[in-house]
Order: C-alpha cells, then sequence, then structure tokens
C-alpha cells in the first residue's frame, strides 16, 4: 500500500518537474528585456548584439529555443554559458550549491531541535526556573519572528561577535583566508574538512558556520517554533499521554511519546522552510561572502548574466519540488495514519 | 442616524479593539504614526535626505546628528525619515495590486468550474514552488531596475496568496444554502459573486493585505540591499543597510542599525494591524 503510494507520488513529480522547467523559460523569454542588449552592455553597436544574439540561439524561432533548452537539459545538463565567470552555468551551480545546502540545512537541524529543546521544557516542566524564564522570551520571538530583515540580523551579530567580543572569525567566506582550502569532495569546506580529516579547516569552518547559520535559525524560526510549541501543548495534554502519565512511566519515555507525535506537522512545515531558506541564503551568504549559490545569484542579477540568472531560478525551483516530494515520502515513514 | 452617534459608534468601535486585541490596537496606533511619518517626514527633517557633506563623514550618533552620518556624510535620521514614505508607497501598492490581481482570479476560478480555472490554479501552484525573494531578483533585474517594476514583480509575486484564499471561500461559500437559494431563485451568476460571495470572502483577504503590506516591506528591502531594487541615494531602508553593511566590521554601528530597526518596527506594526482587521471585520465583533 505504502509503495503504490509512493510510487504515484514519485510519478506526480516529474510532470511537475516539466512543468516548472518550461515555466522558467517561459518566465525568463517572455520578459520585454533584450538578453542580448543586457549582456553586451548600453554602448554595443547593433551588430555585436546581432553577434552575442545569433551566438547564444536568440535569434531562432521561439518555440525551437524552447525544444533546444530542453533537450540541452535532458542530454547533458545544458543551462548555457555565464557570461561572467565564462564556464557552464551548470557547472557553476553544481560547485556552489553544496555550500548552499550545508548552511540551510544546518539552520533547519538548528531551528528543530532548539524547538523541540524550548518546547518540551516549556510544556513538561512549566513551573521549572527554566521553563519559567523562557516563556516571555518564547512570548516575544513569536511576535517579532517574521519582521526582521535576515541580512540586517547578520550585520547585527556581526557586529556583536566579530568587532565587539572578538570572538567569531570575519564575515569573509567559509573558512579563514590564511587556510589552503581542503581538496573539495563536496565543494563545502566545512565538510571537506571533516572528510579529509583537517582539524585547522574544521575548526576554522565550524566558527565561520555560527553566524550565517544562528541568522538563518533566528529570522526563520519562527513558523517551525510556533508549531513545534503548539503541537507539544495539545499532545500533552491528550488522553493517551495523561493514561500513560497515571500508569506510572518515567518522563523520559513520556516526552518520547510526545515528540513522536508532534513531529509530522513538523515535517511537513520543514518543507516550506527549505524553500524559505534558500531563498534567506541568498541575503545571508552575500553578507557573510560565503560563495555559494546564493551569492551566485546577487552575482549573475548584478552582472545581469542572463543563463546563469535563468539557471539559478530553475535550481531553486527544483530543490523545492524535490525537498516536497522527498518530505511527502517521508511522512508516510512518520505518520502511519496516512494510508493511500 | 445622525452624525454625532455615528462618531459615538466608531468610539465604542475602537473601545472595544482596545479592551479586546490590545496588540490590535497598538498595531493601528504604530501604522498611523509611521503613516503620518511617511506623509509630512520629508519637511520637518532636519537635513536634506540626500545631502552630502564630505566634512561630517561617519559621525557617530550626537546632538546635530541623532542617528549619525553615513559614509559620505548624509544623515541617517532624516534619510530614515525620509525612505519611510518610499517604502510604504510600494509596499501599500505591491500589496493593494496583489489583492487587485489575486481576487477575481480566486473567486472566478473558485466559482466556475472548468479547464481555465484549473489552469489558473496550477498557474499559481507552479509560480510558488518558486522561492519568492529569487525570483523577484531576477524578474526585477530582467525588466529593469525602476521603482514600478519592483511594485510590479512584487504585486505579481504575492498574489497567489489572494488568489488561493478567495479561491478555498468561494468554493466553500458556493456550497451554502443562502448561496444555493440565491441561485435558485434566479440571481445572475455575476449577482452572486457581487452581493453573496463577495461580501462573506473578502474579510480573510484583508487581513492578510496588512500581513502582506510588511512582507512587501521587507522583500522591497531585500532586493535594494543586494542592489537589485530601490537605487543608491534615493532613500530606501534597505539600500541604506547596504550602505552602512561594510562598516559593520570596523565598528560604525549607527549606519546600517538605524534603517534595520525602522524595517523591523514598520514590519511589526503591520502585522499587528492585521489582528485589529481581523476583529473589526468580524461581523460577531459589531
Amino acid at each position: 500500500m505504502v509503495w503504490r503510494y509512493a510510487l504515484r507520488r514519485l510519478a506526480i513529480a516529474v510532470p511537475q518537474l516539466f512543468g516548472l522547467l518550461t515555466a522558467t523559460f517561459f518566465i525568463v523569454h517572455l520578459l520585454p528585456g533584450d538578453p542580448a542588449r543586457l549582456i553586451a552592455g548600453p554602448l554595443a553597436s547593433a551588430a555585436t548584439i546581432g553577434e552575442i544574439r545569433h551566438r547564444l540561439g536568440l535569434d531562432k524561432p521561439f518555440f525551437q529555443q524552447y525544444l533546444d533548452y530542453v533537450k540541452g537539459l535532458f542530454t547533458h545538463l545544458d543551462l548555457g554559458p555565464s557570461s561572467y565567470t565564462h564556464e557552464a552555468v551548470s557547472s557553476d551551480l553544481l560547485q556552489r550549491f553544496p555550500a548552499t545546502f550545508e548552511l540551510i540545512t544546518l539552520a533547519l537541524l538548528g531551528i528543530i531541535v532548539l524547538s523541540l529543546t524550548v518546547g518540551v521544557v516549556s510544556v513538561v516542566f512549566p513551573t521549572s526556573r527554566l521553563g519559567r524564564a523562557l516563556r516571555p522570551l518564547a512570548f516575544v520571538y513569536s511576535l517579532v519572528a517574521g519582521a526582521l530583515p535576515d541580512f540586517w540580523i547578520g550585520l547585527m551579530l556581526i557586529y556583536a561577535f566579530f568587532f565587539v567580543l572578538h570572538i567569531l572569525p570575519a564575515p569573509a567566506g567559509q573558512i579563514d583566508l590564511t587556510l589552503l582550502p581542503p581538496h573539495p569532495i563536496t565543494g563545502a569546506q566545512f565538510v571537506d574538512g571533516l572528510l579529509t580529516a583537517n582539524p585547522d579547516v574544521i575548526i576554522s569552518g565550524f566558527l565561520h558556520l555560527v553566524l550565517p547559520v544562528v541568522t538563518l535559525a533566528i529570522v526563520y524560526g519562527g513558523p517551525i517554533f510556533k508549531v513545534v510549541v503548539g503541537s507539544m501543548t495539545d499532545v500533552w495534554g491528550a488522553e493517551y499521554l495523561r493514561f500513560a502519565r497515571a500508569c506510572g512511566l518515567p518522563p523520559r519515555t513520556l516526552i518520547r511519546y510526545a515528540v513522536r507525535s508532534a513531529l509530522p506537522p513538523v515535517i511537513t512545515l520543514s518543507a516550506t522552510m527549505y524553500a524559505f531558506l534558500l531563498a534567506g541564503a541568498v541575503l545571508v551568504e552575500t553578507v557573510f561572502a560565503w560563495g555559494g549559490v546564493g551569492q551566485y545569484a546577487v552575482q549573475s542579477i548584478v552582472n545581469s548574466d542572463y543563463f546563469a540568472i535563468q539557471g539559478v531560478v530553475l535550481l531553486t525551483g527544483t530543490f523545492t519540488l524535490v525537498v516536497y516530494l522527498l518530505v511527502d515520502l517521508l511522512q508516510l515513514w512518520v505518520d502511519p495514519r496516512i494510508q493511500y | 442616524m445622525g452624525p454625532e452617534s455615528r462618531l459615538h459608534q466608531i468610539l465604542r468601535t475602537l473601545g472595544r479593539l482596545f479592551r479586546r486585541r490590545p496588540a490590535g490596537a497598538i498595531g493601528l496606533c504604530a501604522v498611523t504614526i509611521i503613516a503620518i511619518v511617511a506623509i509630512i517626514g520629508v519637511w520637518i527633517v532636519p537635513y536634506g535626505p540626500t545631502d552630502a557633506n564630505p566634512a561630517a563623514q561617519l559621525e557617530p550618533p550626537g546632538p546635530s546628528h541623532w542617528f549619525g552620518t553615513d559614509v559620505s556624510g548624509m544623515d541617517v535620521f532624516s534619510r530614515v525619515v525620509a525612505a519611510a514614505r518610499n517604502d510604504l508607497a510600494i509596499g501599500v501598492a505591491a500589496t493593494l495590486l496583489a489583492l487587485a490581481i489575486g481576487t477575481p482570479l480566486g473567486i472566478v476560478s473558485g466559482y466556475v468550474r472548468g479547464w481555465h480555472s484549473e489552469l489558473i490554479s496550477r498557474g499559481a501552484d507552479i509560480l510558488q514552488a518558486f522561492p519568492i525573494f529569487i525570483l523577484a531578483m531576477a524578474l526585477v533585474a530582467l525588466l529593469g531596475q525602476k521603482i514600478t517594476n519592483v511594485i510590479l514583480v512584487i504585486a505579481f509575486l504575492t498574489s497567489p496568496i489572494y488568489l488561493r484564499l478567495m479561491r478555498g471561500q468561494t468554493y466553500a461559500l458556493r456550497q451554502t444554502p443562502f448561496v444555493e437559494a440565491g441561485i435558485v431563485v434566479g440571481n445572475a451568476p455575476r449577482r452572486i459573486i457581487s452581493r453573496y460571495i463577495f461580501p462573506m470572502a473578502i474579510p480573510p483577504a484583508l487581513t492578510q493585505v496588512s500581513v502582506n503590506v510588511g512582507i512587501a516591506i521587507l522583500l522591497t528591502a531585500g532586493l535594494s540591499f543586494v542592489g537589485a531594487g530601490v537605487r543608491v541615494p534615493t532613500p530606501e531602508w534597505g539600500s541604506m543597510i547596504s550602505i552602512g553593511a561594510p562598516e559593520m566590521i570596523t565598528g560604525q554601528w549607527w549606519v546600517a542599525t538605524f534603517p534595520g530597526l525602522a524595517i523591523v518596527v514598520t514590519v511589526l506594526s503591520f502585522s499587528l494591524l492585521g489582528r485589529a482587521i481581523e476583529f473589526l471585520t468580524d461581523p460577531r465583533q459589531r
């Protein structure tokens, strides 16, 4: 039964993906701006622009361009050349994506772990000193969480922890500039440091991760935080848990039950959060000079790098789609009530 | 009913708002103040918001410059106040436009079943698959970096929120007995939509409007921060933060801090105002 649903969900993903890449193409190509002029700059002659248009295949009929784009994508992941880095956009993106993925995944894990901790402490031990101290904090946080600009929070943290306290490194990349970057295995330098067992890179990479991850977690943690605390409160008051408590089960077991039941909405929400975090990474990476896909996106916008813009839009859309797919499948495993 | 009792009624409603939804009332007051600042602020600030003064670069906050000055000697306080008008104008315009696009499409796709409704819904779904900020950045870059384009892009990208909301509401209302009764007695679909469905379906969208002004302001600030929105030196909170960003590692905190605080306060006020609107548009509270 579960397998049938999983297969059906996978099958839906195929037309979705196709719709997505078609939408990307249409959004980028139907806009009034002229990409050849964007690339050539405002002072270029008509002949130069014509030459660029021909080289990029933009003088072909519209439908032919679409077919070429789909064919290029499916045969060798061709997203066109970047006019700024002079590399293929797809290899640029593959090279940079792991660093971004590392950042947003750690932020998401941080949000979930912290929310669960606060949820457990404030729901299970409401009268403890920590529980009482957390309540006003949690209230202020859930009020303000949606109103924080991520890039600004990043800058505030840089001022506090780099300039005033001197305990964290300057916002310049994933490791200290004086260190030799580790051999790129994944492309995320902290992970590569772990894989090559390079202690200097691991320590420096960890310190550089702290502020961008904390920034993302603070700014985007609100929705998950509210849901976790809310569902912990609901579950803790449920009959079966009161019964379990009456039976004298140890608190550890009760907490495990509660967390287990509070988890499904968190997992659903995590998919949305991943998409938000990816968008947030654009600004946070810019602030911390992280060198991932987010910074690449800004670079491509600033330099009017047409194919790079298209590539970034397609990559982020696809990422969202894949995350939703995985979450739907994960949900099957975590929530046995779902049956199809 | 005379004008006096009308005023009385409004005051009584406001009084109830303060008692039952204090947060919403605070939001209402804060947004009113921010709106007044946005309208008259430019005329009462001590310095011209784009006047550079090379003799007063990066001065810390003090009696002559309350929020200090930035790297080109522009007065941060005057700019934070002057920026309110630009940010609010963009936020409000983009949100109202989004409402104007999303609402009719949502009602029609919820009321009329058929392939075009399906097409509208699927189109909105695909649009929502892309992270909104990244698509916004790309669209503004491709369309050209102008304030009108920022407004258009934000409106276009946030309109699916209203579309979904109105579609859901319309769909549910269509099955209620009073709407069915309206259809049975022979009202034309146009009249059903305008007299039966629209007034019942619009309150949640209006609550959303207020929250969305905040979202639009955050998006505008982000776009301007990366250089894809309002251009320097036009006073705008996001672009002011980007001017102050390099100074955060050298210790001149005031250049980026104050415009950021302005964003937080404004966005928070609009989200609280949403609670007030929710309360005031609820017929049970009248």
